[in-house]
């Protein structure tokens, strides 16, 4: 995408000015995305983003700049502009280019470059999806469902003689019920992706996918106060594993550790949870929502054992966090396009499963909650304080799922839930999701096996 | 962007089918410095721009967008658009259609000038920001975030009819988060100042505000379950409102998205209420001269004394529903047309603010899962909450660790008094006093 000498041109030029590192990202992105609501094509928009990101290390100092132009004196301006406070006489030397072919572990066989297609099949596809979800009741008052594919280019240039492409197709479908009942409305669902083409539908049954999100909505429309307090939880698979992502992954990233901004920064080999929990976060799974071929940074990325067996075992370590903490480079350093500079950053994140059954577990307790669905959250990255809502949630009565419950928040720190997970189910499941940091929004997966917290603040009607 | 560029891309649209079109322009530059451990640890330059075109094809809309500006990308650009178009549903009752032969220009002497900040300054002042933010207390940790930043946008717009709008703004932010440690409890705040100039923004402010909520939360524990008054920070009133702010939307209401679709003219909210969406007000940040489709912005009523007075229209939902044009629609590159607000600005209500503070409330200063906790639809919230027990009008005691729930329709027909003093929230796009919402459910000890 960009001319090679201009590349080899503007890196010499950053390390004649005193860089110790230089890097060009290139990006070409590629997206489509339809909709449909009230049963009909709402809208279908398509977009090409493009541009160039420019980094120069001074020592550990991050200079950062982009632009949309390919141009070797603009380039060379925005060199010149980042390094205008630490310019100084060169020091080290950069290495000649050499181009390496990445391997595609994730191949698309119906991504938006080989798209063979029609806009008409994936409209169809969509109408299945509201036309199930519409079925399930007359109660259902309104349903939205998309597509998103994308397809991403990038190639990378650094002073230490890297050059490496990659492309990515990314497919996420989407859809969201309504149920009404008189004033009282709930909504329900589900948003499926994975790092491939169209052929991800596939493995979607397009009517399974309406039917979940209308049964979400009914349920909640039926169900009481969630009552509050500390109290025993169940989190199901799947999605549930976005408590750990948020609350104890981003602190496990070496964006927080070289900081010392997160608990677990000088925790390395202690025990950080109970015995029952090891954790992994790992970027070659197949066709996987947060898999890469390689980091933005253009490492061949790894499978990474956070935690195991209770004691933490590694970071997340990118290219500046590994010369700040001295960890080795983990193949973590990701970010949202060129517009941002990589950061450590988390994939496919999981809590490996146990041997416990659902009903196991379940049986356990004689008074909690059981959160058959995570919805979303917010965690405090120097603190791990966190608050998620459950979409889908049940009290558990004598060791049975009982009525269902709305308005159930799960509030925290990450460390201490850590501790308090005593039972660990064998129900593995991952799920996609957007993660939003320091380098912006990313594709990852959250996981796990339904799990057992012995104790948590449960936030609902007093 | 050249307007001429701009010109050619409508009229290569035009020749290849299109019956209308209409292009609008994203562009920007900033230059952000953040520090840490007394070193500047990232410093950022960029220059960007989009562009978003959409077009009209038998009365189907197609709408794409790109950031390159060759020929190739353009054609490509009109190409998806149009192809796009065919297969969306007709809808008759979107059109472009406002023509202006005169350029409106919305760049105004109070949020724009040509001056810029010294690189150096801004680098200065994150610095200082962290050094005099750690000499505070020594149990304070190496903030999170610290910055300072220069941010210049502008927005353009034109269509086929020879509609063209302009409109640039500046800003300055900088922002530091207290992150204290003491005896094992941790305990952190941010804090931003935002202003249209760089010698006008304010960092000890950052420092100080960030630093005293830290230091007062610090020591926070739960309080007994139960119903509270509650008072939100502005900051945390904006966003509360914001969460709901769908329910002004006419779009969501012509989707059966918005609970509010068929509640115009009639009581919901207290009577003390009284709001409307300001886009001309000076010192908003969200100020707009013109909106999505070039139509000139003005006041647009939202509440009237508990009363929903109307929603925010686009020309397409005022048809659609036969309202007025309120003339709010908004549109980015990426974006199709919708509609939306600027600057919120809620009327006082009491004279003086002494007999808001009578008796005791829970003051919410910082909050998480706000969004993530609520239910736009059903109206239904919960989230953790820190802040102080205020008896009044004095903070007797820090809170934390408490989770408040409610529904947003019940809540706001229960306010138990508006105050007098407008405050503004630090992103200077909400306007309001106090609130005093009664008797939300608190779950603490």
């Amino acid at each position: 995408m960009l001319n090679t000498q201009i590349a080899n041109d503007v890196i010499a030029y950053g390390i004649s000015l005193g860089a110790d590192f230089a890097e060009i990202f290139v990006e070409k992105h590629n997206s489509t995305n339809i909709s449909v609501l009230s049963s009909k094509v709402h809208e279908i928009k398509s977009g090409i983003d493009f541009g160039i990101g420019i980094r120069l290390i001074y020592g550990t100092k991050v200079l950062y700049g982009y632009t949309n132009k390919t141009d070797k004196d603009e380039l060379l301006r925005i060199t010149r502009a980042l390094a205008a406070q630490d310019k100084r006489d060169p020091i080290a030397t950069s290495t000649a280019l050499n181009f390496m072919k990445t391997v595609d572990h994730h191949r698309a066989s119906k991504g938006l470059s080989q798209d063979e297609i029609s806009m008409d099949e994936k409209i169809q596809y969509l109408l299945k999806i509201d036309a199930a979800a519409r079925k399930e009741s007359d109660k259902i008052s309104q349903v939205t469902c998309g597509v998103l594919q994308r397809l991403q280019d990038i190639e990378i240039f650094n002073s230490e003689g890297l050059h490496v492409t990659d492309t990515r197709n990314y497919t996420r479908l989407m859809a969201n019920a309504v149920a009404t009942d008189g004033s009282e409305q709930s909504t329900g669902y589900d948003a499926p992706g994975a790092l491939s083409g169209w052929e991800l539908v596939d493995k979607i049954n397009p009517v399974e996918m309406g039917e979940l999100v209308s049964k979400q909505a009914l349920v909640k429309l039926t169900a009481d106060d969630c009552p509050a307090g500390k109290m025993p939880v169940v989190i199901d698979n799947g999605f549930g594993g976005v408590i750990f992502h948020e609350a104890c992954g981003h602190l496990l990233e070496t964006t927080s550790v070289q900081k010392k901004a997160s608990v677990f920064w000088d925790k390395m080999e202690e025990d950080i949870a109970h015995s029952a929990v090891s954790a992994v976060d790992d970027g070659t799974m197949e066709n996987l929502w947060g898999s890469i071929n390689i980091d933005d940074e253009g490492m061949e990325t790894k499978k990474t054992q956070l935690i195991k067996d209770g004691k933490l075992t590694s970071f997340l370590v990118d290219k500046v966090g590994s010369m700040r903490t001295g960890y080795d480079r983990t193949g973590s350093g990701r970010r949202q396009s060129y517009k941002y500079a990589p950061a450590s950053r988390m994939r496919n994140t999981y809590i490996e499963a146990g041997d416990h059954s659902l009903d196991d577990i379940l049986a356990t307790i004689d008074n909690g909650i059981y959160c058959k669905k995570m919805g979303g959250g917010s965690v405090k990255p120097g603190t791990g304080e966190f608050n998620f809502s459950a979409q889908e949630s049940y009290l558990i009565k004598n060791g049975k799922i009982d009525r269902p419950l709305k308005g159930a928040t799960l509030i925290g720190t990450g460390p201490e839930v850590l501790k308090k997970i005593s039972m660990v189910g064998n129900n593995l499941a991952l799920a996609a999701g957007m993660c939003g940091s320091v380098s912006g929004s990313i594709p990852t997966s959250v996981g796990q096996a339904a799990l057992k917290v012995d104790e948590i603040l449960v936030g609902g009607k007093a | 962007m050249e307007m001429q560029v701009l010109e050619k891309i409508i009229d290569v649209a035009l020749k290849n089918g299109a019956d209308q079109a209409d292009i609008v322009v994203d562009s920007g530059e900033s230059i952000t410095v953040k520090a840490e451990q007394g070193e500047v640890s990232s410093y950022e330059v960029s220059g960007s721009q989009v562009l978003g075109l959409r077009v009209i094809k038998d009365d189907k809309i197609g709408s794409s967008y790109c950031e390159a500006t060759d020929d190739d990308t353009i054609q490509t650009l009109v190409k998806q658009a149009l192809e796009n178009a065919k297969y969306s549903k007709q809808e008759e009752l979107e059109k472009i259609e406002v023509q202006r032969s005169e350029l409106i220009n919305g760049t105004k002497n109070f949020k724009y000038d040509d001056e810029r900040a010294d690189p150096e300054k801004l680098i200065e002042m994150a610095l200082m920001i962290e050094k005099d933010l750690m000499s505070k207390d020594k149990d304070l940790k190496t903030p999170p975030y610290n910055g300072v930043g220069e941010y210049i946008d502008q927005s353009l717009y034109l269509n086929h009819l020879g509609t063209k709008c302009i409109e640039k703004s500046k800003a300055y932010a900088c922002y530091t988060a207290a992150l204290l440690e003491k005896s094992g409890k941790q305990s952190m705040h941010v804090h931003q100042s935002l202003t249209r100039k760089f010698n006008e923004l304010n960092p000890n402010e950052c420092i100080d505000v960030s630093y005293e909520h830290a230091l007062g939360l610090l020591e926070g524990s739960a309080i007994k379950t139960g119903h509270y008054d509650i008072v939100f920070s502005t900051d945390k009133l904006a966003q509360f409102f914001n969460v709901f702010s769908g329910l002004f939307s006419a779009k969501a209401a012509i989707n059966d998205m918005n609970p509010w679709k068929n509640k115009v003219d009639t009581e919901v909210a207290s009577s003390m209420l009284t709001m409307v969406d300001s886009p001309l007000l000076e010192s908003g940040f969200a100020y707009s001269m013109f909106d999505g489709e070039g139509n000139m912005m003005s006041e647009t009523p939202l509440i009237k004394d508990g009363v929903l007075s109307g929603f925010f229209h686009n020309s397409y939902t005022a048809k659609k529903l036969g309202h007025a044009n309120s003339f709010n629609a908004t549109r980015s590159p990426k974006s199709s047309l919708g509609v939306g607000g600027t600057n919120k600005v809620i009327s006082s209500v009491e004279s003086d603010d002494t007999s808001f503070d009578k008796g005791t409330y829970f003051e919410i200063i910082s909050e998480q899962g706000m969004y993530s906790g609520s239910d736009a639809i059903s109206g239904d919230f919960s989230f953790a909450a820190s802040g102080y027990l205020v008896e009044n009008g004095k903070r007797v005691r820090p809170v934390k660790g408490v989770t408040v729930s409610g529904n947003f329709y019940k809540t706001i027909k229960e306010i138990s008094n508006i105050g007098h003093l407008v405050h503004s929230n630090t992103s200077a796009t909400f306007f309001s006093p106090k609130i005093r919402f009664a008797g939300l459910s608190v779950a603490g000890e």
